[in-house]
């Protein structure tokens, strides 16, 4: 077990420090100087040269990649080129944001999709597997800001339920929960249609399983099968997708928190990487791919715990 | 498989749904908290701030929140665009015109404890941006100035030169104009002081979230009167449609920078809003880099500026929410007029210029930033082009390479406009002066406009100056180096809650005067 | 449809995997419905000139913003351009970006993937590693960042989606062939001296592809759901180019006074990405039914 953990501590390691290096180059050939649009219009070459000193432009690549990993190591992320601030400020500052979306995203997606997949697979054939199916199918076919466009349409426009930012700063919980409610459905409820075909699938072939038809056949009560012995081997499959999932709904958000005009990381990243702001890239990307890795290594060590065959893997 | 180990499961999956809704829970309340009064404006931005200092700033939302915690020495008046007094309670001029002495309010204080303003702070503003050392990208406005003394705790002369008629338009409360407190920049520091400006205007500077808001609260110290309101919150929306919505719902007070025709239309009819609107001091120009050919043809340009269909544009796309661009002056200029050379839509025309210049098939990149309508309103464009035999091309850059793009001075067309203070200086310097490239402004490299140019500036009689500005505009519309597509005019929504509101035509929104009654 | 398991789960060459289902895709409903839509969103597509009522491109400023009528089936945008014609080309390009992507994802995935699940040891850590890597990033993101780099076209749209999608077909194409590694007819190949590459395109590649081409019709469904989201940020294939993201977002400012312009194009996104979907389901189930962890299309 210690071994394993230690594996998967390394691996995060890695990943991590891998990501941050494709990041690193990737954005450094990205056409454009940030010193230009710093400076805009009025930029002089002895202003442009003065900020690209500043900033550590003026260095080799390797040099600036080299600087840039010895600070990260001690929590300095560097400053945004466009505010001044210090990078990691500004992205811990839209951390809660995104956690909140993508954390209220899942567990819709989880409250939703996995009842959803169970009753399915057990009318196997029937309409009800039929139409939770096409809609699950739809779910996942359907542009998920699109999703969102039409949402503002109807609930926030033609009935006004909900309102149409998807971000308040009101101090009351509830006005909170009442903003994120529509975007956290719309990133929901694209994520539970894809958990709902999962945990069908995972379910059909527990179902199918000989310890499964043993029970059936010793006469043990058909919901104590289901809920008892397959849904809870369905689930380690479905379990094991969630931090997949996760990753993918962070850059689902991106579209969502667009829609919604909420902020974020994604939303964040994704204006830096308008404003050719490097280093707040840079540190949007450290600290997504940090958590990404984090929730998929602790999810990984987690199923290794409860099924003791992983490790051997 | 042992049932222990499917026991475990259970109780891990009803552990981690807990969890889950526990950390939820807890992020939900552990969000930055702000204040939630009745009182708050809320006003919506369309794109995030992110830069405060006056010597640094630029964009139409940061000069917005500047524009509530700073003053100048004199200010334009909201309505009607006059120089008032600001800072300054008065000023004289020298006979030669080359020394302006201001004359300080008593007892302003800068915000939370910075002391009080003295002249040594507006020297210390204006050197700052002179100082190379400080990269203010306005550095270049304030050309000509020799020296800032402080005479006094309350005098301070700023000296040029040669007289320049239009140094008060630069001292106005706009960006390099925007006085700051020494003793707040010196120990907030540079960096630091981006985000955490200290001025004496009426709101002060509270709290940013970005890609949230930006709040700001009222001064009850402030000179003229603490404001109505206890504060403002700039919520940034960048969808019209949502911020429409969100208007008639009731969640912001007032949509700043509305842009959509049929969102116009739609909040003119909304119940419980008003509609303001009024012309901007900026026109939306195709720039034809004259550096390049076959576009240092007069009789190109000329084509282009009878071949796109600029009634077309404005009555089809913009639902007549614009007026035609007879110029770069819009009509909020004294020296504006009508009486100039005039493209009217005529294609035909167009081509026989085109077949008179002798240039042959030739292809036209037509280039705009990604920014809402410009990048729109590109499309029409070069679909008119086209009609006439031009060979068109779009494309659409982000602000940073549309930026580089400029500075290299090798695109053939952008899409530009001059934002600013009504001052004819800030657009024809701008577009037409050869010291306005470098640094990529005057992206046409138009070079016949200098001498007029330094005449107008020299010229102190205020009617001999509007007759020079005005033989600049002939000239530069027989030339047509910038072709104006329309005179932008600026609009701004409102909830009924809101009273007092007073447009300006700069293209920021002051709240000082408001008062709201939900 | 269990039987079919036992098809695949044997050591079946290719030409059985294949030819002993194919009266079975005929049956299955899912597949004949998505078979037939994309045939004729495809007939569409391709026949583009001849369909579409007027140019995709035309702007006509005396009718803007016209709702739905017989001239114009569904109305027109904000620069007098018919919604339905740009509608008809767009199947053009969403249709290229799909079918590019599969192309370029699927050959360098299938390789990547069986190169290290082949060859194992250190090279297939170290290509892991690096997998696993790109992998770890939500995959939008990547390809929202690639699309940054290279400047927004329709080249970096198919680009950047293939390179954000690569590494999941490596990683399936690297696990399928670890389950075909041990089974004897590979062994008995390498023992009568084939070389390393042979056994791997004659015998791992080919029955590993079952599992793939599920991925791929996956993979195309992503693609044209990343292209619509790209274009939706202003990042996709450049204006006036009439694609189906571009018509969204086109119509996002006028999604409360005409909202048929972002419906309509939502609409033909959808029905395609379902059709890909059902495709899919019809290859899994009867091509290969262990594939249950690939659940559809995301985005990324």
């Amino acid at each position: 077990m210690v071994k394993y953990l230690a594996q998967r501590l390394l691996l995060m390691g890695i990943t991590v420090t891998g990501m941050v290096t494709v990041v690193f180059f990737l954005l450094r050939l990205i056409p454009g100087d940030p010193a230009e649009y710093m400076l805009g219009d009025y930029a002089t070459e002895e202003s442009l040269a003065a900020l690209r000193a500043e900033l550590g432009l003026d260095l080799p690549i390797h040099e600036q990649y080299v600087r840039f990993m010895g600070r990260a190591f001690s929590g300095d992320l560097g400053t945004s080129v466009v505010t001044g601030q210090p990078a990691l400020a500004e992205v811990l500052a839209s951390l809660p944001w995104s956690a909140a979306l993508a954390l209220a995203g899942i567990v819709i997606a989880i409250v939703i999709g996995v009842p959803l997949g169970v009753i399915s697979a057990v009318r196997q054939g029937s309409w009800t597997d039929l139409g939770v199916m096409l809609v699950a199918l739809a779910g996942i076919s359907f542009p998920v800001f699109w999703v969102g466009l039409v949402a503002i349409l109807v609930f926030a426009h033609e009935l006004p339920l909900f309102p149409a930012l998807g971000a308040t700063s009101s101090e009351n919980p509830l006005t909170r929960l009442h903003h994120l409610a529509l975007p956290a459905l719309v990133l929901g409820i694209s994520v539970a249609a894809y958990i709902a075909r999962l945990t069908r699938s995972a379910m059909l072939e527990v179902l199918g399983q000989d310890y499964v038809r043993v029970a059936r056949a010793m006469g043990v009560r058909e919901n104590r099968v289901v809920y008892r012995l397959a849904l809870r081997n369905a689930l380690i499959p479905v379990l094991s997708v969630i931090g997949v999932t996760f990753a993918w709904s962070l850059g689902s958000a991106i579209l969502v928190e667009a829609v919604f005009s909420r902020p974020g990381l994604g939303s964040m990243i994704l204006k830096a990487i308008f404003a050719r702001d490097y280093q707040l890239v840079q540190a949007g990307v450290m600290v997504l791919s940090l958590a990404v890795v984090l929730i998929n290594t602790s999810l990984d060590i987690v199923y290794g715990i409860v099924d003791p065959r992983v490790r051997t893997a | 498989m042992t049932s222990t180990i499917k026991g475990h499961h259970a109780s891990f999956m009803v552990k981690a749904t807990l969890a889950v809704f526990a950390t939820v829970t807890a992020v939900l309340t552990a969000m930055p908290v702000s204040f939630a009064a009745n009182d708050v404006l809320r006003v919506r931005i369309g794109s995030d701030v992110g830069v405060l200092d006056p010597a640094r700033i630029f964009g139409i939302e940061n000069q917005t929140v500047a524009g509530h915690i700073y003053n100048g020495l004199v200010k334009y008046d909201q309505a009607t665009n006059k120089i008032m007094p600001d800072l300054a309670r008065e000023w004289t001029v020298s006979p030669d015109g080359t020394e302006y002495t201001f004359k300080l309010r008593d007892g302003v204080t800068w915000h939370k404890g910075h002391g009080e303003l003295t002249a040594d702070d507006v020297k210390f503003s204006l050197e700052r941006v002179l100082d190379p050392e400080t990269k203010s990208r306005y550095a270049g406005q304030l050309a000509g100035v020799t020296a800032v003394e402080a005479v006094d705790k309350l005098t301070v002369k700023v000296k040029l030169d040669k007289p320049n008629a239009g140094l008060l338009n630069k001292l106005t409360a706009f960006n390099q104009g925007w006085i700051v407190s020494r003793k707040a920049v010196t120990e907030i520091g540079d960096k630091n002081y981006q985000m955490q400006p200290i001025g004496t205007g009426p709101f002060m500077f509270e709290k940013w979230t970005p890609g949230n808001q930006v709040t700001v609260t009222a001064n009850p110290d402030y000179f003229e009167g603490a404001p109505k309101i206890a504060g403002v919150a700039f919520k940034l929306i960048k969808d019209e449609t949502a911020a429409a919505i969100a208007l008639e719902n009731g969640e912001i007070d007032i949509f700043f920078a509305l842009q959509q025709p049929v969102i116009i239309d739609r909040l003119k009819n909304a119940k419980g809003v008003t509609v303001q609107d009024r012309p901007a001091n900026h026109t939306i120009n195709l720039v034809l880099n004259t550096s390049k050919k076959p576009l240092d043809n007069v009789k190109v340009r000329q084509a282009i500026a009878y071949g796109v269909n600029r009634e077309g544009l404005i009555k089809g796309y913009f639902k007549g929410t614009k007026a035609m661009g007879h110029s770069v002056l819009t009509s909020s200029f004294p020296e504006y007029t009508e009486d100039l050379p005039q493209y009217p839509h005529d294609p035909e025309k167009a081509k026989a210029l085109l077949a008179e210049s002798g240039v042959g098939a030739f292809e036209l990149e037509l280039v705009s930033v990604g920014l809402s309508p410009y990048d729109q309103l590109i499309i029409p464009v070069a679909n008119d082009l086209n009609k006439i035999g031009i060979d068109t091309k779009i494309t659409i850059l982000e602000r940073g390479a549309y930026l580089q793009a400029r500075t290299k001075g090798d695109v053939m067309t952008v899409i530009t406009g001059v934002v600013g203070p009504p001052d004819p200086d800030s657009p024809l310097v701008t577009l037409y002066a050869t010291k306005s490239f470098p640094p990529g402004l005057n992206t046409a490299r138009y070079d016949k406009a200098d001498e007029l140019l330094a005449r107008a500036a020299g010229e102190l009689d205020p009617a001999k100056r509007t007759g020079i500005y005005r033989q600049l505009l002939k000239q530069t519309m027989t030339d047509v180096p910038v072709l104006p597509l329309y005179a932008d005019r600026l609009f701004i929504a409102h909830s009924d809650a809101v009273s007092g509101f007073v447009q300006n035509s700069l293209f920021t929104m002051q709240s000082y005067s408001v008062s709201l009654n939900r | 449809m269990t039987d079919v398991s036992t098809t695949a789960d044997t050591a079946a060459p290719t030409r059985r995997a294949f030819g002993g289902i194919r009266s079975r895709y005929l049956r299955h409903p899912g597949f004949m419905t998505g078979l037939i839509v994309l045939v004729l969103i495809s007939i569409v597509a391709v026949g583009a000139p001849v369909f579409a009522p007027y140019s995709p491109l035309e702007t006509d400023m005396l009718k803007t913003l016209a709702p739905p009528s017989a001239d114009h089936l569904l109305g027109t945008d904000q620069f007098g351009r018919d919604v339905l014609s740009r509608l008809i080309w767009g199947a053009r390009i969403s249709l290229q970006v799909a079918a590019m992507v599969v192309l370029i994802s699927l050959t360098f995935g299938t390789l990547i993937g069986a190169v290290a699940g082949y060859a194992g040891g250190w090279v297939e850590r170290v290509i892991m590693v690096g997998n696993d890597i790109l992998l770890a990033f939500p995959g939008f993101l990547l390809a929202l960042a690639l699309v940054a780099v290279r400047g927004s076209s329709l080249d970096s749209v198919i680009l950047a989606v293939s390179i954000a999608y690569t590494p999941r077909v490596a990683a399936v194409m690297r696990s399928v062939v670890l389950t075909i590694k041990p089974r004897p007819y590979i062994e008995a190949s390498q023992a009568i001296g084939m070389t390393a590459s042979r056994v791997l395109f004659v015998h791992v590649i080919p029955n590993a592809l079952p599992p793939v081409i599920v991925v791929a019709t996956v993979s195309a469904a992503t693609a044209i759901l990343a292209e619509a989201g790209l274009s939706y940020l202003g990042l996709g294939v450049q204006p006036p180019a009439a694609t189906w993201g571009n018509v969204i977002s086109d119509g996002q400012s006028y999604i409360i006074s005409n909202p048929w312009i972002s419906i309509s194009a939502g609409g033909c996104i959808a029905i395609v990405v379902i059709a890909l979907n059902l495709l899919g389901d019809g290859l899994r189930d009867t091509l290969d039914p262990q594939m249950r962890r690939y659940a559809g299309s995301r985005m990324l």
